[in-house]
């Protein structure tokens, strides 16, 4: 199963995801600029959070256990077999919110003027995933979930390291990966 | 590689890429390419240009973030902000080009002109109209507080400005008409080549031109896109867009470069290890030297074909005046302007002359969109197009003139600018729409964010008579012809 990962590091807060996942989500131009003069305005399915110097790009985490599948009373969310994702049958949703209240990450999105969920179903359609071809710093990532142990095992290895530098030194010290 | 074909409309240029792509070259297409998206607020005209110091705001174009900036400016607001800001930038690049950046500088408006300027000051509320113009504008810049109509009434005295400083100099064909010559054409034989680019001044390409006769080996001047000239205009070897291309060819040996030339050029001299010369402080003797002993190492990677050259003049409003009122029946079709990388080079300038002149048009043109008509024999030798070339730096306000003074701007189907290549464009595009023009501009505008502010800029320019017409996508060749065509 893939999934988008997210390098909050590489993340600037500039909100071309949000622009593009709406354009080429949302949209009938598929274009920014036609799409910018369509009625009811297209929404993006990844919203940029975030404060103190600090953005995040979030979208749905299509979780194994997903709460908002459970909580859908029309079964109009469903994971796709093939892929893992979860996603919003659009003929079936009645636009009723329980969802968007079961979520526990906040990204199912109310969309009024359509009467539907709107939510991230990373572009499982499409060849590649919007948000993730625009982003201008690479801060997105489509990942393999089961590669993911890999990059925390190189985490944890890059921290042993730091933290033996620092018992090489002597002494007790509070280890502080960001410096 | 597959893409080329809709990177430029020259079958050598072409060759030239599929060149510069296996010597792993990388040039503006491959940047422009790497740029993509373009920042979204800033295209729709969503971004504030930041001058207050305490944002950059922008504005959810899609209505769920925020709606207004720091400052309390709205979507309307912040784009007609963004359009004034850009007329100013275009009315100081014009004040410069005039010669006047010291001093107070007014618009020098042909005679034909006077009137029509007048009267559209007067719509655009009056008064006098100088480079003090650019001030007040910057003052309403510092945190607007006017809304959309206001701003943009203030962008479009900014426009007429910058057209009428184009009047400053006079035309360089106004005692007779200038020949000039592009093509890669100009490149072939043995001689070592100096390319020069971007503006450069008169003094020294003539010092360079002296220094090249004066040396024992075979030494040539040409132009990398831009019009240069002292006595007389330099061959020029392509379009602005291709400068680059050119010179990593291989055909060129030592390259001078003026202000506008972009970094790329020098850049790229530096990578292939082509001696470059800043313009402001070239030796003419030591860029000889320097192409003379760079030709001995350089390898070409284009094939000499001496006949791969177009040919033209660049002609004066007032002959343009009298050809039109030689022939009565036509009217006046103008397609100007620079390369712009948002469609494929040169397919506008040498798609629409053949059509426009099948619609009895009279086609005239300036700039880079010039130099594909020329390439293509639309600018002199092709007896079924005859397109006339006026001086660059005066394009539109030369067409204007020229409709003017042959019976009125009836006899003027429209101005098409191909690309801007910078604020002053814009602004003079603007202008030549308030001073009662039909114009049209092929590359989207920040502006598509806000209804309000094209609404506001639609109804100024149309109670000055003009017409503004522009895209929310790069225009094909079909669109601008049908534009020309419907009345």
């Amino acid at each position: 199963m893939k999934v988008i990962a997210v390098h909050v590091d590489r993340c600037t807060g500039c909100k071309t995801c949000e622009l593009f996942c709406a354009t080429e989500r949302g949209s009938e131009g598929k274009t920014l600029l036609k799409a910018v003069q369509e009625t009811p305005l297209p929404q993006a399915r990844v919203r940029v959070e975030g404060g103190d110097g600090v953005s995040v790009p979030l979208q749905c985490r299509h979780c194994l256990d997903a709460p908002c599948l459970d909580a859908c009373l029309t079964g109009a969310l469903a994971r796709d077999e093939e892929t893992g994702m979860v996603w919003v049958k659009d003929d079936r949703c009645i636009g009723c919110w329980t969802c968007v209240m079961f979520c526990p990450y906040g990204v199912i999105y109310p969309w009024a003027e359509r009467k539907m969920a709107l939510k991230c179903d990373r572009c499982m359609h499409m060849e590649s995933s919007a948000c993730v071809d625009v982003c201008p710093t690479r801060a997105l990532e489509i990942v393999e979930i089961n590669q993911l142990g890999e990059v925390f095992a190189e985490k944890r290895r890059s921290a042993a390291s730091v933290a033996a530098a620092v018992a090489g030194k002597g002494g007790a010290v509070v280890l502080d990966l960001a410096k | 590689m597959e893409s080329i074909h809709i990177k430029t409309v020259d079958p050598i240029s072409q060759d030239l890429l599929r060149s510069a792509a296996r010597r792993g070259i990388d040039l503006n297409w491959e940047r422009y390419e790497k740029q993509q998206p373009q920042d979204g607020f800033l295209r729709t005209g969503l971004s504030c240009p930041y001058g207050c110091l305490q944002g950059p705001c922008r504005i959810d174009p899609f209505g769920r973030g925020a709606s207004k900036g720091l400052c309390g400016l709205e979507r309307d607001g912040m784009a007609a902000a963004l359009l004034l800001r850009l007329c100013v930038n275009g009315a100081l690049e014009a004040v410069n080009m005039s010669g006047k950046a010291g001093g107070s500088a007014v618009p020098a408006w042909p005679s034909a002109l006077a009137k029509p300027a007048a009267a559209t000051l007067k719509k655009l509320g009056g008064g006098d109209l100088s480079s003090a113009e650019i001030f007040a504008g910057v003052a309403a810049l510092a945190r607007p507080a006017e809304g959309a109509p206001a701003l943009v009434r203030r962008a479009l005295r900014l426009g007429l400005l910058t057209l009428g400083l184009a009047g400053v100099r006079p035309s360089r064909a106004a005692k007779k008409p200038v020949p000039f010559s592009v093509g890669y054409g100009v490149l072939a034989g043995k001689a070592a080549t100096i390319g020069v680019c971007g503006q450069v001044a008169p003094d020294l390409v003539d010092g360079l031109l002296t220094a090249a006769k004066a040396s024992k080996t075979a030494v040539r001047v040409v132009s990398l896109g831009s019009w240069i000239g002292g006595k007389a205009l330099l061959p020029m070897a392509c379009t602005s867009a291709e400068a680059e291309l050119v010179t990593a060819s291989g055909a060129i040996d030592a390259v001078v470069w003026g202000p506008v030339a972009g970094a790329a050029v020098p850049a790229l001299c530096a990578q292939l290890g082509i001696p470059a010369f800043v313009a402001a402080e070239a030796d003419a003797k030591a860029v000889v030297t320097a192409a003379v002993k760079a030709k001995a190492k350089g390898e070409k990677c284009l094939q000499d074909d001496p006949a791969v050259v177009g040919a033209g003049e660049v002609i004066s409003a007032e002959t343009l005046a009298a050809e039109l009122k030689a022939d009565k029946k036509a009217h006046l079709a103008v397609i100007g302007g620079v390369d712009t990388l948002q469609s494929p080079l040169g397919w506008l300038p040498t798609e629409l002359p053949p059509a426009l002149a099948a619609a009895k048009c009279k086609v005239a043109s300036w700039g880079d969109a010039a130099l594909w008509m020329a390439k293509r024999g639309f600018a002199g030798g092709n007896p079924g197009v005859q397109a006339r070339v006026l001086d660059g730096a005066r394009g539109a306000l030369d067409a204007i003139d020229a409709a003017v003074s042959a019976g009125g701007l009836s006899r003027l189907r429209g101005i098409a600018f191909t690309g801007l290549g910078g604020s002053r464009d814009l602004a003079s595009a603007l202008g030549a729409a308030a001073l009662g023009a039909r114009v049209c501009v092929a590359v989207p505008l920040p502006l598509w964010g806000s209804s309000g502010t094209r609404d506001a800029l639609a109804a100024a320019v149309k109670s000055c008579g003009g017409s503004f017409t522009h895209f929310d996508h790069p225009a094909t060749a079909d669109e601008v012809r049908a534009w020309f065509i419907k009345r």
